[in-house]
């Protein structure tokens, strides 16, 4: 369903369409009057007498540890110890500035914010500790949630100061910019092994996903969705079989949807299947996945097409190369496959709306909401929830307006949960891609023209005006990882987006995906025509990207490159700068693999990955993240395809929609550069290095090229029965 | 009316015999720990104990439940306290946590029948189960680690 998107649902559009995205935090530490119940510095915690701090996370947690993180950042410059360290996660509010968990921003984009939060207000209790002594805050020191006057040796816990003693310090703006902030050398909490806070809950069944959300006298909603993904119309409904089932409560039908609602969810599946729509396909009733190639092909043709990236003359740069060469690199779509399928509880009381989901976007939510239903965003209340994976899936508001609009006609709270079945097929899917990669090869070997095209849907266009270039209207986060960080003198990307009847969204790792899987197979083919070998032909164009050339280097060494392997085994590299070119964590990673030339089946032997993301505030939370990241990976790479007939995904649940399984998992070996640089984010960058490697690894086991992911068999077999 | 004996408590309720355990479990008495994932057997979210052996919730009706013993991830051990409960916070398995109550109720009824399993006997009892955030080398460190301090307790 498209919902209007109103400017209102975007405190930073700018930052959505792609500028410097930064979290706005009010950072003053409020003075209050009188000593308080509670002390709320600012948006980002409050300390309780009892001397718990309670950090709110804004960010969802759906499994990359984000709570502990974002915590360890606030302790570390207000100097709590950590047993005294809580958080929760908060219903929205526009104190909370931009709530958008996704593209391994979070801890990138709040590290500096929340540290200077912690640190604000840590001064504000050595301020309001040293007033109380009428001595000078200067002799004061704050350690482990402790004020301490040096001289003396006299000292108040920060529950003493909430609880009895007014905090009146303030700060500016500008005050808080000017704070100095710890040295990462003196870090107590950053950059130390700590359990992560959601897991005790999550191994004895306490941990409350949307889907454990029960309400007094709820109701259980089942959408009758089209046959076909976009575009069908319904025609007629025909409820009198349905309202016969036992426990049947109201159909509701709106120009959005058609639901029934009854009073369990084995009633609401029975009253669904009862009920009878009737539809007009409309125009997309044969697409299918040869037309969407078809029209790809079509459009790489488009002369027309915007450039998104350019500089030099790569025109020019080609028609003097000493050798060119060509490839055209496709991948399918993939669905996310979060194990959570979409579900949403919905009380529509009082005017208001309480939303009960894990939201990945709840900024976006709030305004299409708020525009779909016709209510102020302040009568929408999404309480959170932990998120039984997000993975780009839960940016989405989709299930939240379709539970919201049930709810509103049924005056029941409403539990909506879509099947494993329509959750793949109502998903929106990393797109399918084309690319068409030229380049021109100096006498040196090194690459002097590049040029590319890139065929794909943009989700961005779908999102609202916000989410794509003004002036090109092209969406970044269908291109990062197209701009990559070679020396290549004379480069052009060109853009074609388009539309399918399948919608897109942003699926982990998003774009560099796809992108850099051209960029780095279609490398590692000029390598080999340049006669050299892959890692010395990258490192020789890195010098703009040095972080990138040590990790390169790194993955290399520890992978044993260059060491002999038994037949039909071999190692490839790729490397990326993802997730965006501006806030890269520097990712390499070797894939060994045995490629059986029979069946064309790939066996994955060993990942060995070397990263480095600046500082990393949580290593085990870092290492986990980068593990599930690779794994993902392979798993996209060798296994994911949805596919496309009469306008609709084909596949329909784990059984046709396969993704990785333990019997599939080869051993993972992870590097992480110590380092002092700012930190970028680790949730994807370790994916999108997989299938280029593993494509890279079977040419040089086999000296087949597979341009196609997922890299199947059968696709293996044709490029080792091409190679001749 | 159903009687069914989860987790050493006797629990009547007013469904069809038909009707998939997994959605008596979480919607009708709120246990919540087991999951939906599929519905088809298919992601072993649901996985819960029936007398003792591992079972698919959402592919069990009321009616094959009746007279057996259930254990979902509540009743896995009354303190949650199991040893595969402590090794999965000891090597910090879970990442969103949807899958893991069924990763460690298949998990315990592999330590039941094997105390003292190989790699290949964890990864063949594992295989059903899904995680998406592929957590599995940290589940099959933390079976390996409740294993071996169940061999020395």
């Amino acid at each position: 369903m498209s919902a209007p998107v109103t400017r209102r649902a975007f405190l930073v559009s700018a930052g959505a369409a792609g500028a410097a995205l930064t979290v706005r935090l009010p950072l003053v530490a409020s003075g209050t009057a009188d000593a308080a119940a509670s002390w709320d510095p600012n948006p980002a915690f409050t300390l309780t007498p009892d001397g718990i701090v309670t950090v709110h996370i804004t960010k969802a947690e759906m499994g990359q540890g984000v709570g502990t993180a974002l915590a360890q950042i606030v302790a570390e410059e207000l100097e709590v110890d950590w047993k005294d360290v809580r958080v929760d996660y908060p219903t929205n509010d526009p104190k909370f500035g931009l709530m958008l968990t996704g593209g391994s921003w979070s801890v990138n984009w709040t590290f500096d914010t929340l540290s200077r939060a912690g640190a604000a207000a840590r001064l504000a209790l050595i301020d309001a500790a040293a007033r109380s002594w009428n001595i000078s805050a200067a002799d004061c020191v704050a350690e482990r949630g402790v004020v301490r006057h040096l001289p003396t040796g006299r000292s108040l816990r920060y529950g003493e100061i909430v609880a009895r003693i007014p905090i009146t310090r303030t700060f500016t703006e500008d005050e808080v910019k000017a704070l100095t902030l710890k040295k990462p050398s003196e870090y107590r909490v950053v950059g130390q092994w700590i359990p992560r806070l959601d897991i005790p809950e999550k191994v004895n069944g306490k941990a409350k996903f949307g889907m454990d959300t029960f309400l007094p006298n709820m109701v259980y909603a089942k959408v009758v969705y089209p046959p076909v993904r976009e575009g069908a119309k319904r025609t007629a409904v025909d409820d009198s079989a349905a309202k016969r089932v036992k426990g049947y409560v109201a159909t509701v039908t709106l120009p959005q949807l058609v639901a029934v609602v009854a009073t369990s969810y084995e009633a609401a599946v029975k009253a669904r299947d009862a009920l009878k729509v009737s539809w007009d396909p409309g125009p997309n009733a044969n697409v299918s996945t040869e037309s969407i190639f078809a029209k790809f092909a079509e459009a790489a043709k488009d002369p027309n097409a915007v450039a998104w990236h350019e500089q030099g003359d790569a025109k020019a740069g080609l028609s003097g190369a000493a050798r060119r060469h060509e490839a055209s690199y496709t991948t399918d779509y993939v669905a996310h496959m979060q194990m959570e399928p979409m579900n949403c509880v919905v009380r529509f009381a009082d005017g208001a709306y309480d939303i009960y989901t894990g939201s990945q976007f709840q900024t976006f939510a709030v305004g299409t909401l708020a525009a779909t239903l016709g209510v102020d965003a302040s009568k929408i209340r999404i309480h959170q929830h932990y998120l039984g994976g997000g993975f780009g899936r839960r940016l989405e508001p989709d299930i939240m307006v379709e539970t919201a609009l049930i709810a509103r006609e049924v005056k029941r709270p409403v539990k909506l949960i879509r099947s494993r079945e329509e959750d793949l097929k109502r998903d929106f899917y990393r797109s399918a891609t084309l690319q068409v990669v030229r380049a021109g090869l100096g006498s040196d070997g090194k690459i002097i023209a590049w040029e590319k095209t890139v065929v794909a849907s943009h989700p961005g266009k779908r999102w609202g005006p916000d989410f794509v270039d003004k002036k090109t209207k092209l969406d970044q986060f269908a291109l990062n990882g197209a701009d990559h960080v070679y020396d290549v003198p004379n480069q052009i990307v060109r853009a074609v987006p388009v539309e399918t009847g399948i919608p897109v969204g942003y699926v982990r790792a998003v774009a560099p995906n796809y992108t850099f899987f051209a960029v780095e197979t279609f490398v590692d083919e000029l390598a080999k025509l340049a006669g050299v070998d892959p890692v010395e032909y990258r490192v020789s164009m890195l010098a703009g990207a040095p972080r990138l050339a040590r990790v390169v280097k790194l993955a290399a060494e520890k992978a044993g490159w260059g060491t002999p392997l038994p037949a039909n085994t071999g190692r490839g590299i790729a490397c990326v700068s993802a997730q965006e070119k501006k806030t890269p964590t520097w990712t390499a990673s070797v894939v060994q693999a045995h490629v059986d030339p029979n069946s064309g089946k790939v066996q994955i032997q060993k990942v060995v990955c070397a990263v480095d993301c600046g500082i990393v505030v949580n290593p085990d939370g870092a290492r986990s993240q980068i593990e599930g990241s690779l794994l993902f990976g392979i798993s996209n790479a060798v296994k994911e395809r949805a596919t496309v007939a009469n306008g609709n995904v084909v596949q329909s649940n784990f059984h046709d929609y396969q993704v990785l399984r333990m019997d599939e998992v080869p051993e993972i070996e992870v590097h992480v550069v110590p380092s002092t640089e700012y930190p970028t984010g680790l949730g994807e960058p370790g994916t999108t290095t997989i299938a280029p490697a593993l494509s890279n690894a079977i040419f040089a086991a086999t000296g087949a090229r597979v341009r196609q992911v997922p890299l199947l068999p059968e696709r293996v077999l044709a490029a080792l029965r091409a190679r001749a | 009316m159903a009687t069914l004996l989860i987790n050493g408590k006797s629990r009547t309720v007013d469904v069809d015999p038909g009707t998939p355990l997994l959605w008596v479990i979480r919607e009708r008495l709120q246990l919540s720990g087991t999951k939906f994932g599929c519905g088809v057997a298919q992601c072993g979210a649901c996985t819960i104990h029936l007398d003792g052996q591992p079972v698919r919730s959402c592919q069990t009706t009321v009616a094959q439940a009746a007279g057996k013993k259930i254990t979902t991830i509540e009743g896995l051990d009354a303190n949650g306290r199991h040893p595969l409960q402590l090794a999965w916070i000891a090597e910090q398995v879970p990442q969103c946590g949807y899958c893991q109550s069924g990763q460690l109720m298949s998990a315990a009824a592999l330590l039941a029948r094997n105390p003292n399993p190989s790699d290949q006997d964890i990864v063949a009892a594992m295989s059903g189960n899904i995680c998406r955030c592929a957590t599995y080398p940290r589940i099959k460190r933390a079976i390996k680690r409740a294993a071996q301090q169940g061999v020395r307790s």
